[in-house]
C-alpha cells in the first residue's frame, strides 16, 4: 500500500511549526482576581455589572492566553478560541471562584463576554 | 461527478492535515460553503482558526458528495432531534439530498476529522491539552475515568487525558446531545467492556500533537471495520476534482 506523501512529511516533521490556537502571553493565574461576594453585594448595579465583567473578561483571556486588553468581549468564545476543553477548564475556574457556573453548553454558545458575565450575575442573583 | 463511494458496512474516519502555511499549494475553494459558513469562518479570531474552520467545511462537503453524489456546494445541513429535549439542536444531518448517511465533523489547531456511517456516529481530535487544562477538566470525568488518570504516569497524562475527553466527546456526538449531557455520567475509559452499550468506540491516530476518537452506535454487532482515510489538503482546493475512492487513501483499518 502507497502512503500519501504528506502523511509521511507530517510525521517526520518538526512540530514546532504548529500554529497554536492559544498565544502563551497571557497573565499568570494568579493574576486573576474575582470580586468577593462581599464587594459585590454592596456595589450598585452599573458597578456589580462592570466588576463582573472584567473578572469574566480576565479568565477567558487567561483560557485562551491573552491579556484581557487583548480580548475580543464582542465575538463568540467559540470564535476567540474557547473550545470544548478550555471551555470546560473556564467552567471549573468560574465556579472555584465564585461558587457558580453555567453549564458547559451554554458557556460555549454564549454570544460574547458580555453575555457570560451577565449569566453570572444571573445565577448569583443579581439578574435584572 | 466522479465515482461515488459506496456507504461503508463499519464506518469511514476521513483525517486531514493542514499543512505549514508555506506549504499551502492552492486556494480554498470557498465557494462550496454556504452564507453560514462564510460568516463563521470570517468570525474567526485568528486567521489559522477561519482557515481551518473553511477547509473543515468544504472537506465535509467534498467527502460528503462523494457517498451521496450531489455537488458539494448543493449540500443542505439541518439539525436532528435533541435526545435530552425533542428540539432540533441534536446531530448535524444531512437534509438535501436526504439520506440515512450518518456524518460527524471535528477540528483542531491543524486537524479535521470526518465520521461517516450508516448507524450514528461521533468523532472529536483535540490538540493534546496543557497539564493544568488537564488536571482541571480531570474533575469534570467520571469516577473510574478519574481513577485510571490517577494511576498515568506523569510524563503520560495529558495525552492519556486526551484519549479519554475525544472518546467522551465523540461519544457524547454519536449520542446526539453533545456537550449538553453531564461528563460525568458516561464510562469511555480503559475497560471497553465496560462502556456504554450499542456502542464502540476507538481510539483514532492522528499524529504526534493530537488525540482523537470514534464512537459508532452500531444497533447489534459491529458491521465492518473503522477505516482511517488520509484526505488530501489539495482536495479542498479550487479547480480540483478530487478522486477519494482511491485505494490509497486508506491509512489504517481500526477494530470496531
Amino acid at each position: 500500500m502507497t502512503v500519501d506523501q504528506a502523511v509521511l512529511d507530517w510525521l517526520n516533521t518538526d512540530p514546532d511549526w504548529d500554529l497554536p490556537e492559544t498565544a502563551t502571553d497571557g497573565p499568570l493565574a494568579a493574576d486573576v482576581t474575582a470580586p468577593s461576594a462581599a464587594t459585590l453585594a454592596s456595589a450598585g448595579g452599573t458597578e456589580r455589572a462592570e466588576l463582573m465583567f472584567e473578572y469574566v473578561r480576565a479568565e477567558v483571556a487567561r483560557s485562551v492566553g491573552l491579556t484581557p486588553a487583548a480580548l475580543d468581549t464582542e465575538r463568540t468564545l467559540v470564535s476567540v478560541g474557547v473550545g470544548s476543553m478550555l471551555g470546560c477548564e473556564l467552567q471549573y475556574r468560574l465556579r472555584d471562584a465564585m461558587g457558580v457556573a453555567p453549564e458547559l453548553k451554554e458557556i460555549l454558545m454564549a454570544k460574547d463576554t458580555h453575555a457570560l458575565s451577565g449569566m453570572m450575575l444571573d445565577l448569583l442573583g443579581y439578574g435584572a | 461527478m466522479t465515482a461515488k463511494l459506496a456507504p461503508p458496512a463499519g464506518a469511514d474516519v476521513w483525517l486531514l492535515r493542514q499543512p505549514k502555511p508555506d506549504d499551502i499549494t492552492g486556494v480554498l475553494d470557498m465557494e462550496e460553503l454556504d452564507e453560514t459558513e462564510l460568516q463563521r469562518a470570517r468570525a474567526c479570531r485568528r486567521q489559522a482558526g477561519g482557515y481551518l474552520y473553511a477547509a473543515a467545511h468544504i472537506a465535509l462537503r467534498r467527502v460528503l458528495s462523494a457517498y451521496v453524489g450531489e455537488p458539494a456546494r448543493d449540500l443542505v445541513f439541518g439539525r436532528g432531534p435533541c435526545p435530552c429535549c425533542d428540539k432540533q439542536h441534536g446531530r448535524p444531518v444531512l437534509v438535501n439530498p436526504v439520506s440515512d448517511l450518518h456524518f460527524s465533523l471535528s477540528h483542531s489547531s491543524g486537524v479535521v476529522l470526518i465520521g461517516v456511517a450508516q448507524v450514528p456516529i461521533g468523532v472529536d481530535v483535540e490538540k493534546v491539552p496543557s497539564a493544568e487544562t488537564a488536571r482541571v477538566c480531570t474533575q469534570a470525568l467520571h469516577p473510574d475515568e478519574r481513577a485510571e488518570l490517577a494511576e498515568v504516569p506523569e510524563c503520560a497524562g495529558t495525552s492519556a487525558f486526551g484519549r479519554l475527553w475525544t472518546r467522551k466527546e465523540a461519544y457524547l456526538k454519536g449520542l446526539g446531545t453533545g456537550l449538553g449531557r453531564d461528563l460525568s455520567l458516561d464510562y469511555l475509559g480503559w475497560e471497553s467492556d465496560k462502556h456504554p452499550e450499542g456502542w464502540s468506540v476507538v481510539d483514532v491516530p492522528a499524529g504526534p500533537r493530537h488525540t482523537a476518537a470514534a464512537a459508532i452506535g452500531y444497533d447489534g454487532a459491529p458491521q465492518g471495520p473503522v477505516t482511517l482515510r488520509w484526505l488530501p489538503m489539495e482536495s479542498l482546493f479550487s479547480g480540483s476534482r478530487p478522486n477519494l475512492t482511491r485505494r490509497d487513501s486508506v491509512l489504517a483499518e481500526l477494530a470496531a
